[in-house]
């Protein structure tokens, strides 16, 4: 197991030690033989003739796995799924990139795979809910809607011949406003149903993205006003996406103090989960907030070893229950 | 010849110089007067941006500019010029200010020695009464190498970050005066005399210390010698690959150097030279402190200081038995002792406590995001005493003296704490190796 990188006195050691074998115990032991680690042999039916795939290699006629991680096989191809690597999309999985490039009717985003997602002009939703035909006026004004750099929510839609393509066919995608962003290793987001979270009582949105980037913000309202007022469509060249009435240089605008406690309570739960390893999902993140927020912790305290410490008890502890209940 | 816009003003060198020294009261080297100005032309990229922006200077009045690096000094814009007074002015005011705070340690170092990049003779009894701040080491550095650009935000998150200083509650929850839990482990590199890591959030630097026999500089027989190199490992950030971290390595030692070896007469300096010295003006021990970033996240050179004065307090250097009726003229044999180890005094090493400024307020312990915000950043180290070894400031844009006063206040107390904080976990780091 990779280590923690914590600073610990002795009782926390022991205590998180504690807690980590308790976790370790709980895991399911049933697919074990299906995880390999490095120069593990796989068994092959040679009869067959096989295909090997991604991380497989042929060592005096057996067949061993060159990463650690999860068999895998379709027909006769045997690759392993690394456990720690690149993200790799998978099609519907909600994602959160960053605009790399605006080229010709695209925009090339970064999203932590091993190459830039596509984000077609013609595959996402215009800022004013009109839907036509893309003209050259609307390529123009690309930059308007999203510039280089901006975060950018999507979806996957699927490969193409010239690569990753990403859709945002609904105004809860686009450009995310009024908070930070996140990175995690990837593995520790899970694919869900839900991915777009409001916490209501703290006033924040929370969007996992399935690549590991993660999106802590003030709340916003996505309404999807389709088609509200056709009197926009006459004058296409005026359009402007609705969302940026923003005036960045206005003091004024910084989110309130209230939220922003919020939105950096929320932040640290993810960062001490990803310290730790620990899946991230909305209900263990609001665990710990609840935690934090129980302790009266101060936000930084957050990401001190004491209350990593207890973060990883609290899922032990949790998760036995869970075992329990079944 | 001067050129604002289409107007053409031919000065001569001379005139230009009295008025330069005039505007800053300060001596100019007479002697080799163009090196000085390559400091200086250094200094002014940002400058030279806006320049372009707002006076529209042609392409050709920028070269020029570039030009000063070889001696065609004259070809300076006059707006140029009149920044560069303003600049100055701003540092002997700040200089003369602080020369009459009473609680400075009171190396005598001509404090625009080493603006003035080794152009000056420290020592040369013609210059007394123009030592305007005796009282303190100041080393203004306006090179503009920083972090900036190596990390991409959008306007958004730009907006928050900024929101999030000026509200005093940063994008992790700390305050403005907050720095991160800082932790250290010794005894990381078995073949050095004394190494160290030092951990703030994702930052990660290890520090190295080696001790090597050597003979002083005739210059200054009775001090051994130190030499600090940093080094950006290219696992830190893509940028530092291949010959991408050379420039920001350069620019860590040379505020390493200013922030810890203190002036050129040695005073102010947080190791003690005298103490490394074996026999007067034949032997002395070299060291070679090293410095690796294995990972970046902002606050680089705090954390380097941290690491180094947590390596040093882990140096043991080896016993010397000088042999004895060597003669005078010859390299005295020596006997390095194996076993008997002196513990290096570290009482007087600094801490590093860089404040950066971003928009209206500065903060401690930056990431290197908020750090690609940044307008300025003043990095000041102090002793155990609150004494002020040295400071150096990064970053285009100028800094009121008020301000560096009121961030030199601060730095005070913030080393403190900072100090405090390293003492007790250099202190269990090294219990932890014993048992």
């Amino acid at each position: 197991m990779r280590e923690i990188q914590l600073p610990l006195s002795k009782t926390q050691k022991v205590r998180l030690q504690k807690a980590l074998e308790k976790l370790e115990s709980l895991s399911s032991k049933v697919n074990s033989d299906a995880s390999v680690t490095i120069a593990d042999s796989i068994s092959v039916n040679h009869e067959d003739s096989v295909l090997k795939g991604h991380g497989t290699a042929d060592l005096n006629g057996e067949v061993v796995a060159t990463v650690c991680g999860i068999v895998e096989r379709v027909n006769k191809l045997v690759y392993v799924r690394a456990l720690r690597s690149r993200y790799k999309p998978e099609v519907g999985d909600i994602v959160i990139g960053r605009v790399v490039e605006v080229a010709q009717k695209r925009w090339r985003l970064e999203i932590n795979y091993s190459q830039n997602a596509v984000l077609m002009l013609s595959s996402m939703n215009m800022p004013d809910g009109v839907q036509r035909r893309r003209t050259s006026v609307d390529e123009l004004n690309m930059r308007s809607i999203f510039e280089e750099q901006d975060v950018v929510c999507a979806e996957v839609r699927g490969f193409q011949h010239d690569g990753l393509h990403l859709q945002a066919r609904s105004q809860k995608y686009g450009k995310l406003h009024r908070g930070q962003l996140l990175t995690v290793p990837p593995y520790l987001v899970k694919r869900q149903k839900q991915h777009f979270h409001h916490l209501e009582e703290y006033g924040t949105d929370l969007i996992l993205g399935c690549n590991g980037l993660i999106w802590v913000g003030e709340h916003t309202e996505a309404k999807d006003d389709m088609v509200e007022d056709q009197v926009n469509e006459s004058a296409p060249e005026a359009v402007l996406p609705s969302k940026y009435y923003v005036n960045l240089d206005q003091e004024k605008n910084y989110t309130t103090l209230e939220t922003r406690k919020y939105i950096c309570r929320a932040a640290n739960a993810v960062r001490v989960l990803s310290i730790l390893g620990f899946n991230i999902t909305l209900e263990i993140i609001k665990g710990v907030i609840d935690l934090s927020l129980s302790m009266n912790l101060d936000i930084h305290d957050m990401l001190g070893s004491e209350f990593c410490v207890l973060v990883a008890e609290k899922e032990a502890e949790r998760r036995s229950s869970n075992k329990k209940k079944r | 010849m001067i050129r604002i816009g289409s107007l053409e003003a031919i000065i001569p060198w001379n005139t230009f110089r009295c008025f330069f020294l005039n505007s800053l009261n300060f001596p100019f080297p007479t002697k080799r007067p163009c090196r000085s100005f390559q400091l200086w032309s250094r200094l002014p990229a940002r400058i030279t941006q806006s320049l372009l922006l707002h006076s529209h200077l042609g392409e050709n009045g920028i070269n020029r500019l570039r030009d000063t690096k070889s001696n065609s000094i004259l070809a300076l814009p006059l707006l140029l010029i009149s920044l560069i007074i303003c600049e100055c002015c701003r540092l002997t005011q700040l200089l003369v200010s602080l020369s009459h705070e009473p609680r400075f340690p009171s190396p005598a170092v001509h404090p625009l020695s080493r603006l003035w990049s080794g152009s000056l003779p420290s020592h040369d009894p013609s210059l007394p009464r123009l030592i305007l701040g005796s009282k303190v080491v100041f080393f203004p550095r306006l090179t503009l190498i920083s972090l900036q650009g190596m990390v991409s935000l959008s306007l958004e998150e730009k907006h928050f970050i900024k929101g999030g200083i000026a509200q005093d509650l940063r994008c992790d929850g700390r305050k403005r005066l907050t720095c991160r839990p800082i932790y250290v482990e010794t005894e990381v590199i078995p073949q050095a005399n004394g190494s160290a890591r030092v951990r703030m959030g994702a930052t990660d630097v290890i520090s190295s210390v080696k001790a090597e026999l050597g003979k002083p500089s005739s210059s200054h027989p009775d001090r051994g010698k130190v030499f600090i190199n940093i080094d950006c490992s290219s696992t830190a950030e893509p940028a530092f690959e291949g010959r991408g971290g050379e420039e920001l390595s350069a620019e860590l030692s040379i505020s390493l150097q200013r922030c810890l070896l203190g002036g050129k007469s040695g005073a102010g300096a947080g190791i003690d030279l005298s103490s490394l010295v074996i026999t007067e003006g034949k032997l002395c021990w070299d060291l070679y402190i090293d410095g690796l970033v294995v990972s970046s996240d902002g606050n680089l050179l705090d954390a380097l200081g941290a690491a180094i004065k947590a390596a040093l307090s882990n140096t043991g250097i080896p016993r010397v038995q000088v042999a004895a009726g060597a003669s005078s003229d010859e390299q005295p044999e020596v006997d390095i002792s194996d076993e008997e180890f002196l513990q290096f005094d570290t009482s007087g090493v600094p801490v590093i406590v860089t404040l950066t400024k971003v928009g209206k307020h500065y903060i401690v312990d930056a990431t290197s995001e908020e750090e690609s915000q940044m307008s300025a950043a003043v990095s000041i180290s102090v002793n155990r005493q609150g004494h002020i070894c040295g400071i150096t400031k990064r970053g285009g844009a100028g800094l009121d003296p008020s301000i560096i006063l009121d961030m030199i206040s601060v730095a005070k107390h913030v080393s403190e704490q900072l100090m405090n904080k390293l003492d007790s976990e250099i202190a269990s780091a090294e219990a932890e190796e014993e048992s």
